[in-house]
């Protein structure tokens, strides 16, 4: 009781918040060993598929018909060493999981960002105007929550990577990407596809959260005095509610980003995701499944990285959460 | 009440068909599709050239050759089947059989045959004889076109069910068992070796896909047990195709009930594992909270043993939000895990999916789809009104 | 009413002598071990509480106050602990005994009441098994009998149409209703010492004058002692035999209460008393200690209230030990230094 009785002074719960309060959380961070950690091995993994035309050791569809189901370390025909081994169609295991991390963590981040866009935007939309806005965009998310997102997901996703010329993507929109993800641009639309359909599914969690964040940070007294001072709309939004409503988006984020990680992995596992020749890890992992009796370790080198990583954005996200709402433990 | 439920069955209706239209749109006003997808399959079979009967027949299976509106309400409601009563509107074009070609000349000698007009109609009275389903508001799910070649979507459906319903029943039910205790007795013993190790393990388990567990599952329990001489599991279907023998157990007749149980365990287990993963959290935090709230130090303060502060005080409080999982259970139930049915090659209802679906199945995908979204509805429905008798605070309005 | 109730529960208690000794606290400290350090959030709290008396504990949020009482009932809950000291009830020391006997003190001998009434009351149960609850634990009373003694309890707290309330949800009540039930279900078996963490704090104003009404019309009838926490003088005022001031975790002052209201001898007691407003007073303003009770953590080594105090002078780097200035009245403060 005498612990958590301290009354909190106004002034701290003003929205801006000072480069003191940011160094805080960095210090609180910090203090979670197990999610810097994480952060490195994040970083690491970024770090990697960065540079992965730069790095792999091989060309990434080049196939070996001689060289097939290679074990890690072995040798080629040509005495080429195989750090992973080789696939089915005897392509460098390296090359290709390094490549993969390229466009899962990509494909990752993208949709998640663009999902995090929209549901900040309509979530804001919705608590902040109130009024038939808000009725229309709930009765929206409470009709698309409904959905079988997994059912739906899988079948647009079907649908699109069939017609990649029903993606709507302009031709600078798809050499973007395909730089952005180091492979072709036809493949680039297969991605997008797959991006879209990510987002399209996961921004209705941001909105509804965005929402409530907004409807509670708007009855402050804080919100009224800035609008009697004269404040407009915009304003208010972007000066009073954004900043304040911040923190537990920027859990949402990273906690979307894992799931967004884990749905295309799984997409492109049961084949209706981004397609062979791309690689990404949830494909890679398909193709292995099927070679798993006779060459066991195939699975696990690009189980691997969906592990790590989305254990390590997890971890994160959790000391992230500790470090920005220390009143949401548990 | 009946008013309440009155106008909740109609507000769920809306939203099914709002679903259905939305998906149904979805298949079939994106370019491509189903008869581009059959040809190129039936070339890369290598058979002969494609005649035109034999697009002709595919458009027909499909429904292709009938205009959309028509399509839709053919498949929900069974109607148009022919003409009108009294021969009315027999002659109404409703469709296409088979496409007008336009040759086009372009200025710098380009030619191009571009889709113009039709050259077959299809009217109404060409229906006539035309297999129809009775709709699918009706329950009649329609044909299957691809997997059963023409049989009743709802046959397909009710060969699968079976196993999906003992599998999902079973780890359901077992999920509950071990989760609700383990969460409970992790926030009674907050920060304690039991609560840090329940919890890493759940925190593993709920942010991992289920198809990697699956995998593991599999490369240990079978493939690794096997490799090592241990007795192992067989790694995926429902029922063997023959004999096998395993160390220890001995041979395991196909089709038998050992044969049928071994082959049930790991699908079970990773299911279950990944439920308990996730509810535990759930049951854990919400414990938490209700156990720092002012009632449960009057329980104590009233000098009520602990064990029933916990199971009578806090437990019936903290488990009024876990019933907002159980609207999942139904769904859950009836269409099963997509991904670990399909990595264990369970022959479920969430097997089907993805086959129905890699193979352009679409009465199927649409069967299922609609089943779920009114399953969905329905469990909605159930635990709001299950909320209502678990908090005497909540009224249904 | 009450004198009938007794007979019907027939657990009239032997209450001993009105003004003999029923609670005496030793040295008690209650520490949080947090992340961020150890709390000392009671350290070194003695007081005595007699039969039949009414103890006024007053102090800010974040004097001990609650944590005191929570430790008496021994239900402080981790990270808090209770480190040293002795709770003498009855002549037992409470926190030697194990817990399953302290469990059968808790709400038979010693009942507690709450701040905030209507979340103190477990939402998913109706009011009336809430309170047999209590019987049966304590008294074994089952099915009719508790009814009965329950829907006496109602009325004797006040609750009209006590039938009805007794099969109402918590939610259903207002929340002068639901401090009634909890009196009643603190009262239902005659303890003979009732804590009341601020039972009127969180009520309205007209309310918080019929409940202590009423506590103080149950004090005369069933003789009970009570400990009174509060942070409003007001109260103390009218309730209160005798008053503990706390501040930071320790008594700065002891007294009667007629004592302590026309000569208060801790700057900090008398800080309260002028931040209180009186009626027909003739100051502009009502003053303010300036300042805030300082972190628990690492408390001052010297006096805690040096930093807040206008009469502060060097020896208040030193803690000032409790000074005895009567029989019933004691200080710490280096003013009154023999």
């Amino acid at each position: 009781m005498a612990t958590s009785t301290t009354a909190v002074p106004l002034e701290e719960a003003a929205p801006r918040r000072s480069e003191g309060q940011w160094a805080i959380v960095f210090r609180r961070f910090r203090r979670h060993r197990l999610a810097m950690f994480c952060v490195g091995l994040l970083t690491a993994l970024l770090l990697l598929s960065a540079a992965a035309p730069l790095i792999a050791p091989y060309e990434r569809d080049a196939p070996n018909l001689t060289g097939r189901f290679l074990t890690p370390m072995g040798r080629d025909a040509d005495g080429g060493l195989h750090i992973l081994g080789t696939d089915h169609l005897g392509r460098d295991y390296a090359t290709r999981l390094l490549y993969a991390s390229r466009v899962s963590l990509g494909t990752a981040f993208t949709a998640t960002l663009i999902a995090s866009t929209i549901g900040i935007i309509l979530g804001m939309l919705a608590g902040y105007f109130g009024g038939w806005v808000d009725m229309a965009i709930s009765r929206f998310l409470e009709i698309v929550a409904t959905f079988p997102t997994l059912l739906l997901l899988l079948i647009l996703s079907s649908i699109l990577v069939q017609n990649i010329n029903a993606v709507p993507l302009p031709a600078w929109g798809a050499s973007f990407l395909a730089f952005l993800f180091a492979v072709s641009e036809r493949e680039a639309r297969i991605i997008f596809a797959v991006i879209l359909v990510l987002a399209f599914f996961g921004w209705t969690g941001t909105a509804r959260l965005m929402r409530g964040m907004v409807l509670s940070v708007r009855e402050n007294v804080y919100i009224e005095s800035a609008r009697a001072l004269g404040a407009s709309n915009v304003r208010i939004l972007f000066r009073h509610v954004f900043p304040n409503a911040l923190p537990p988006m920027i859990v949402d984020f990273t906690l979307g980003v894992n799931g967004t990680l884990v749905a295309e992995s799984a997409l492109s596992f049961l084949g209706f995701g981004i397609q062979d020749p791309t690689p990404t890890w949830g494909n890679m992992l398909g193709y292995a499944q099927s070679y798993m009796f006779q060459y066991p370790w195939m699975p696990l080198i690009p189980a691997m990285p969906i592990l790590i990583a989305s254990i390590a954005i997890n971890y994160i996200g959790d000391g992230l959460r500790d470090a920005l709402d220390p009143r949401q433990r548990g | 009440m009946a008013g309440y439920l009155a106008r909740r069955f109609v507000q769920m209706f809306l939203v099914a068909l709002v679903a259905a239209i939305c998906a149904y749109g979805m298949l079939y006003l994106v370019p491509g599709g189903p008869i581009d997808q059959l040809l190129a399959e039936r070339q890369n079979a290598g058979q002969n050239r494609i005649t035109e009967a034999d697009i002709r027949r595919v458009r027909e299976r499909f429904e292709l050759d009938i205009y959309l509106p028509f399509r839709f309400t053919r498949w929900l409601i069974g109607w148009p089947a022919g003409p009108l009563p009294g021969g009315i509107g027999a002659d109404w074009q409703i469709g296409c059989a088979v496409p007008g070609q336009v040759r086009l000349r372009y200025p710098d000698g380009r030619v191009e045959v571009v889709e113009e007009g039709c050259e077959v109609p299809v009217t109404m009275a060409d229906l006539e004889g035309r297999k129809v389903s009775r709709g699918i508001v009706f329950g009649d799910f329609g044909i299957s076109q691809v997997m059963l070649r023409g049989r009743p979507v709802t046959d397909l459906i009710m060969t699968r069910l079976p196993y999906t319903l003992y599998l999902m029943g079973t780890s359901i039910l077992l999920s509950i068992l071990i989760a609700v205790p383990i969460g409970v007795y992790s926030a009674v013993r907050q920060y304690s070796r039991f609560d840090y190790i329940m919890t890493t393990i759940a925190f593993i388990g709920a942010s991992l896909p289920s198809f990697v567990f699956g995998i593991f599952a599999i490369l240990l329990f079978s493939v690794l047990a096997k490799n090592a001489g241990l007795p192992y599991l067989p790694p995926g279907d429902a029922v063997g195709v023959r004999d096998y023998t395993i160390p220890l157990i001995g041979t395991v007749q196909a089709g038998s009930f050992l044969d049928r149980f071994l082959r049930f365990l790991m699908p079970c287990g990773v299911l279950t594992f990944i439920n308990i993963a996730g509810w535990s959290r759930f049951v854990r935090g919400s414990m938490l909270e209700v156990l720092s709230l002012d009632y449960v130090r009057t329980a104590r303060a009233k000098g009520v043993a602990e064990r029933v502060v916990i199971l009578k005080h806090a437990l019936r409080n903290s488990l009024i939000p876990f019933v907002t999982l159980l609207a999942g259970i139904l769904v859950a139930l009836f269409s099963g895990a997509l991904i670990t049915e399909t990595v264990f090659n369970w022959p479920g209802i969430g097997r089907l999916f993805i086959d129905a679906l890699g193979r352009n199945d679409y009465n199927v995908v649409m069967a299922l789809l609609i089943i779920n979204v009114v399953l969905l509805l329905i469990g909605i429905l159930i635990t709001d009104i299950l909320y209502t008798v678990v908090d005497p605070r909540i009224r249904l309005t | 009413m009450a004198t009938e109730s007794r007979v019907v529960a027939g657990a009239a208690r032997p209450t001993g002598r009105r003004g003999a000794e029923l609670l005496r606290v030793e040295g008690l400290k209650t520490y949080f071990f947090t992340e961020e350090g150890v709390v000392q959030a009671v350290d070194g709290v003695d007081f005595i509480l007699r039969r039949g008396e009414t103890l006024g504990i007053v102090g800010e949020s974040g004097s001990g106050k609650s944590v005191t009482s929570l430790s008496i009932m021994r239900l402080v809950s981790p990270p808090g602990r209770i480190v040293e000291g002795k709770i003498i009830f009855d002549g037992i020391n409470l926190l030697d005994l194990d817990p399953e006997e302290m469990r059968k003190i808790r709400g038979d001998r010693i009942a507690m009441i709450f701040q905030q009434p209507t979340t103190a009351l477990n939402p998913v149960f109706r009011v009336g098994d809430q309170i047999i609850e209590t019987l049966e634990i304590h008294q074994g009373l089952k099915g009719e009998e508790a009814q009965k003694r329950c829907i006496e309890l109602l009325s004797m707290v006040g609750l009209p149409d006590p039938q009805r309330r007794m099969r109402q949800y918590p939610h259903e009540l207002s929340g002068g209703q639901c401090q009634r039930v909890m009196i009643a279900m603190a009262l239902a078996c005659n303890p003979e010492l009732l804590i009341a963490d601020e039972p009127t704090t969180a009520l309205d104003v007209t309310i918080q004058a019929q409940i202590l009404d009423l506590m103080r019309e149950l004090r005369e009838k069933i003789e009970t002692a009570i400990m009174l926490i509060t942070h409003d003088m007001g109260v103390i005022a009218e309730m209160a035999d005798s008053v503990v001031v706390m501040y930071a975790g320790q008594v700065v002052e002891y007294a009667d209460v007629q004592s302590l209201f026309t000569d208060p001898k801790h700057p900090y007691t008398r800080g309260l008393l002028n931040s209180m407003p009186v009626l027909g007073d003739e100051r502009e303003e009502l003053e303010v200690i300036p300042g805030t009770v300082p972190s628990l953590i690492n408390p001052p080594k010297g006096c805690r209230f040096a930093s807040r105090c206008s009469k502060r002078f060097e020896k208040c780097d030193q803690p000032p030990p409790m000074i005895e200035l009567g029989a019933n009245r004691r200080v710490r403060c280096w003013l009154y230094e023999d």
